[in-house]
């Protein structure tokens, strides 16, 4: 019998410790610093247990059936810890979730705290003091080095933490039920003890087996629409959400389009430049991994070659397959007439040498120094010398209306390498105002396009006039050395957010 | 809110939470000190006693192929003079641009940037020119640079308090009278910045010799002394101050003359061509300025080779030097001698020269980090071309991959470190060259690591170079002593170049020696040439 006991020794220590590595590990992926997160939880931790060890001694009778108890309870609290967290942070205030952390590290480690001396008190009278006390901690230290290093190595990458928890929790019960049936004949209440037991692994389970749904449930929580996909690539992460029959894509938490207005902001960016280029052939489209430009360039049956060039192949690969969204780009990216390249678009200009007729630029904002390169002086300067002389480029230049000077930062940054600039702006109700610029080698008239939903030859024109509030401001031109516009960017939308 | 979206969007990466997860593959990455030098040029103790048996001849013979003698003969060669030898004792050409090859990207061992010139380096514009940089000129004939090459924005962030600001000036915790002694040093700057001489001279030019003697006098006082009887006494300031001048000299506010401190600020005035700040840089450094002269010169180029004693006899000059790969002694005769070697090797290779004592120079360790991915770039401002620990005995870190245009750069680079060495150069240079690479490695994880947690994960290798006479030190009277003056004169048919005779180590004034030396052999030889200087 000390065999086991000694044997469960081992066990909860691993347990113990996993509670605790679970604990730092949420709150410094969820409130970040990773220093101060883990030596708060562990000190609290330790805390807790020394009120453990303490309330022990209150503990006077029965100790076996407490000790069984102690086992479902811990079980239940450690293993239930990790998805309880996550719903409340996703769900409720910053605050709150602290809060419900804290109490939750502290009360796992006072029952953590009891284990350790209730089995000391049990197996005095079985074994000798000396040996007992070596067996006993030993075990403890050992079981809790086996959990740090399966915790890291095994456990977060192969089961994530919601189920690590749920296991170990279940493991904490599976002590409490050997002991229910090795030591049966000296319990008096044996089978409520193992109703109890068997509920708790019975949460357990099923805790486990909805892991996913529970992950999910606090994204949703996020998005507040349905999650229909999820994909994540070295890039970005896609999440596409859907309300009733509104498809919306977001990139790293950025709405990239919503299904309802997507056309307004496609037309607006493809139509005007085939309508400025002489004979648009052979068209460049840079991003726009959706398949959306793509969409309305294939419209014109002009258009004989596209190439599309986005980094990401995740991104290319899942507008390419996916029901729902190729019925959106009506299958663009499979058209014979287009090619589809998974490489970074400076990169790819540098190193291939094509003259396009019309080039759409559909990058992400510039909201960090990286994507802010592809609206620099050189980027503009290669897709120059990548634009044949009578075609005409279009470019995704953020809202006129929420970062005015990032707008005219990039008309004059475009005017600064040679282009003629026509900048120009739609209204696109899930962005807002939305701006574009039309750049040519040559000057050319304001295109008075048609688009298959939304432009007409005199709304196309209007879109060239600016009222009073969107007029240019005085920028400085986005250069390499200065990435002038990630600055402009940053003030700007900084100030709607707040 | 963003930040709980991006966690929840990490959740399917559950590699990702190793790291947070507290196990660290701790520091069992490979690495070695690199560089031989120090080991090498000890061979001047123990010269080969017998005259070479093997002998050679050239018309021209340079000596070192660091900045100043690659300048020479980059020179020599735009004036169609063929007939000379370049003799390298490291195995590397380049001195102090040398660079490490590593798989993930070249990697800087020593000088990593240039300044866009200034209007009197005008052989360093000549040169850019040269190799392409230049885009075109505006209607005024000013330089249009290539931007590529311009360190790209973020340039410079520094760590206090648990967070990057933009740029190196320690703002965040500064009271107003911090500031307001700054704003009052960078106005005195200013000043001097727009000073001319009579003759169009600035105080504070490079090449240093270009300078007029209006400010001479600070040459006699230390940077320290300066600032005190200016009463400048902010710590932050002062930090901010030493700091350009452990960066450029290797040395302390105590050790640099009030010229040389002064200098560091205001000879890069604003009315130079190309944006105000802006310098060039590339992955392995200014090694990228020399590689094109080196592909010219390679053919006479010979690595390897100890020069260990130089004597004028007869009408020619003798160079004796070991050849390393052989353990040859091999006498090379020749007409003349450019001489681009550190001052304070004078007295030992040159019969009748004299000692030279003035020239000191300090030890630098610069160690290469290969990671397979760039760090946790931290709170606050993001990660930059050079990253700066406040109050660290280092000078921090510059990134290898900034330049790259790629979108995101989330791949392998390589991380720079570098330390000078501020104190008595003659107390500390034997100890640091017995160091072993465990206690390199020791120190550079306690500075970095503190700033970087995840380090030690990213770190594939880790290799570090001691340069036990890095660069010249400008302690107060060096620049304007007579010393210096001497030191750049020929002597009969030796002619002498390096960065040393500007008593500041900068690549300009390296060239501008390197240049001026090949333009006295020219005019020498009776050979007509446009002067680049
Ligand atoms: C760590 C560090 C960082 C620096 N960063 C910058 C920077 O960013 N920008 C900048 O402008 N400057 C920087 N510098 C200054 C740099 O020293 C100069 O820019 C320039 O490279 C000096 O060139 P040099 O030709 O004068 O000297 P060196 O580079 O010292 O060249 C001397 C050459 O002579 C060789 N040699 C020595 N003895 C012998 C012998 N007996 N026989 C044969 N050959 C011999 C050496 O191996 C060496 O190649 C830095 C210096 C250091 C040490």
């Amino acid at each position: 019998m000390p065999q086991l006991i000694l044997l469960s020794v081992f066990v909860i220590a691993t347990c113990g410790l996993v509670y605790e590595l679970l604990a730092g590990t949420l709150a410094s992926y969820l409130l970040g610093d990773s220093v101060l997160q883990f030596s708060t939880i562990i000190g609290t931790y330790l805390f807790a247990m020394g009120v453990g060890s303490w309330l022990s001694k209150f503990v006077v009778r029965g100790l076996l059936a407490r000790f069984i108890q102690l086992q479902v309870l811990v079980g239940l609290l450690g293993g239930l810890s990790a998805p309880l967290l996550f719903l409340t942070f996703s769900h409720a205030s910053a605050g709150a979730f602290r809060l419900l952390l804290y109490l939750v590290v502290f009360l796992v480690g006072m029952l953590v705290g009891l284990e350790i001396p209730l089995i000391l008190r049990i197996l005095k009278d079985r074994l000798e003091f000396r040996d007992l006390v070596s067996q006993v901690l030993a075990l403890d230290y050992i079981g809790a080095l086996l959990a740090s290093v399966l915790f890291p190595m095994v456990l977060v990458p192969y089961l994530g933490l919601i189920r690590t928890a749920c296991f170990f929790g279940l493991v904490n019960v599976g002590v409490a039920l050997v002991f229910l049936h090795a030591m049966r004949s000296q319990l008096a209440s044996r089978t409520w003890l193992g109703v109890q037991a068997g509920l708790a692994a019975l949460a357990l389970v099923g805790c486990f087996a909805a892991s996913e749904h529970i992950t999910r449930l606090s994204e949703e929580a996020l998005y507040s629409d349905e999650i229909i996909l999820t994909r994540d690539s070295p890039y970005q992460r896609m999440v596409l959400t859907r309300h009733r029959d509104d498809l919306r894509l977001y990139l790293n938490n950025n709405l990239q389009f919503s299904s309802q207005d997507e056309y307004r902001y496609h037309e607006s960016l493809v139509q005007p430049a085939l309508a400025s280029a002489a004979h648009p052939r052979r068209v460049l489209i840079l991003g726009g991994g959706d398949g959306l430009a793509a969409r309305e360039v294939l419209r014109d049956p002009r258009v004989e070659s596209i190439t599309l060039v986005d980094l990401d192949p995740e991104m290319t690969r899942t507008f390419a397959t996916h029901p729902l969204l190729t019925r959106l780009n009506e299958g663009s990216l499979t058209s014979p007439r287009v090619r589809v390249v998974n490489q970074d678009a400076f990169i790819w200009l540098e190193e291939n040498p094509g003259v396009f007729d019309v080039i759409l630029v559909d990058f992400p904002d510039p909201s960090n120094f990286s994507v802010g390169k592809l609206y620099t002086t050189t980027f503009y300067r290669r897709l120059r010398a990548h634009l044949a002389p009578d075609g005409a480029c279009a470019i995704q230049c953020t809202s006129p209306m929420f970062a005015r000077r990032s707008f005219w930062c990039i008309v004059q940054t475009l005017a600064d390498v040679g282009f003629q600039v026509r900048p120009y702006h739609a209204y696109v109700p899930s962005f807002g105002e939305w701006g574009f610029c039309l750049a040519t080698a040559r000057e050319v008239p304001v295109p008075q396009a048609r688009g298959e939903r939304f432009l007409t030859p005199s709304t196309c024109a209007a879109m060239f006039e600016f009222p009073a509030d969107l007029e240019p401001l005085p920028v400085e031109v986005n250069h390499l050395y200065n990435q002038a516009l990630v600055r402009y960017y940053d003030a700007e939308w900084r100030a709607v957010i707040e | 809110m963003i930040g709980r979206r991006e966690f929840l969007a990490g959740l399917g990466a559950g590699g990702a939470l190793l790291a947070a997860a507290g196990c660290r593959r701790r520091s069992d990455f490979p690495g070695r000190l690199v560089g031989t030098a120090e080991r090498r040029g000890h061979g001047l103790f123990a010269p080969p006693r017998k005259p070479p048996a093997r002998r050679e001849r050239v018309a021209v013979a340079i000596l070192g192929s660091g900045v100043a003698g690659l300048s020479a003969a980059w020179k020599l060669g735009r004036e169609g003079l063929e007939d000379f030898r370049v003799l390298e004792l490291e195995d590397q050409a380049g001195g102090n641009c040398r660079f490490a090859e590593y798989p993930e990207s070249r990697a800087p061992w020593a000088a990593h940037y240039l300044p866009v010139p200034t209007r009197e380096a005008r052989a360093t514009l000549e040169l850019l020119d040269d190799l392409g940089l230049v885009r075109g000129w505006t209607p005024s004939g000013d330089p249009i640079y290539d931007e590529r090459h311009l360190c790209h924005a973020p340039d410079e962030r520094l760590y206090q308090f648990g967070r990057w600001e933009e740029g190196l000036y320690p703002h965040l915790g500064a009271t107003p009278d911090d500031l307001r002694q700054t704003r009052a040093f960078y106005a005195e700057v200013e000043r001097w910045q727009a000073r001319r001489d009579k003759s169009g001279r600035r105080a504070f030019a490079i090449p240093v010799d270009l300078s007029s003697p209006e400010a001479r006098e600070l040459d006699m006082i230390s940077m320290s002394q300066y600032l005190t009887s200016q009463g400048w006494t902010s710590e932050r300031l002062r930090w901010h101050i030493e700091y350009g001048c452990r960066d450029d000299y290797g040395t302390s506010l105590e050790s640099t003359s009030a010229w040389a401190g002064l200098h560091y600020f205001a000879s890069r005035s604003p009315d130079r061509a190309g944006p105000p700040g802006a310098l060039f840089t590339w992955p392995e450094g200014n090694g990228w300025l020399l590689r094109t002269v080196m592909e010219r010169i390679a053919p006479r180029l010979t690595t390897g080779a100890l020069v260990y004693r130089i004597a004028e006899v007869g009408r020619g000059v003798e160079v004796d030097y070991l050849d390393l790969g052989r353990g040859e002694p091999v006498r090379l005769a020749a007409d003349r001698v450019v001489c681009a070697l550190p001052a304070f090797q004078r007295a030992r290779l040159l019969e009748g020269s004299p000692g030279f004592r003035e020239f000191t120079c300090c030890p630098w360790v610069v160690a290469n980090l290969v990671l397979d991915r760039p760090p946790e770039p931290g709170h606050g401002f993001p990660l930059s071309w050079d990253n700066v620990i406040y109050d660290s005995r280092s000078l921090g870190y510059v990134v290898a991959t900034h330049q790259d245009l790629k979108a995101r750069t989330a791949g392998p680079t390589v991380l720079t470190w570098y330390r000078s060495f501020v104190e008595d150069p003659s107390q500390i240079r034997w100890g640091l060259l017995g160091r072993t690479w465990e206690s390199f490695r020791d120190e550079i994880l306690a500075d970095l690591v503190p700033v970087h947690p995840d380090l030690p994960e990213r770190i594939r290798r880790l290799d570090v170079m001691v340069l036990g006479h890095a660069m010249v030190r400008p302690v107060p009277g060096l620049v304007w002593g007579s010393e210096r003056r001497r030191a750049a004169l020929p002597q009969g048919r030796i002619h002498f170049a390096h960065s040393d005779l500007s008593g500041i180590s900068l690549f300009e004034e390296a060239q501008y020696h390197g240049v001026r030396a090949a333009q006295e052999v020219l005019e020498a030889g009776g050979v007509s040439f446009d002067s680049s200087l």
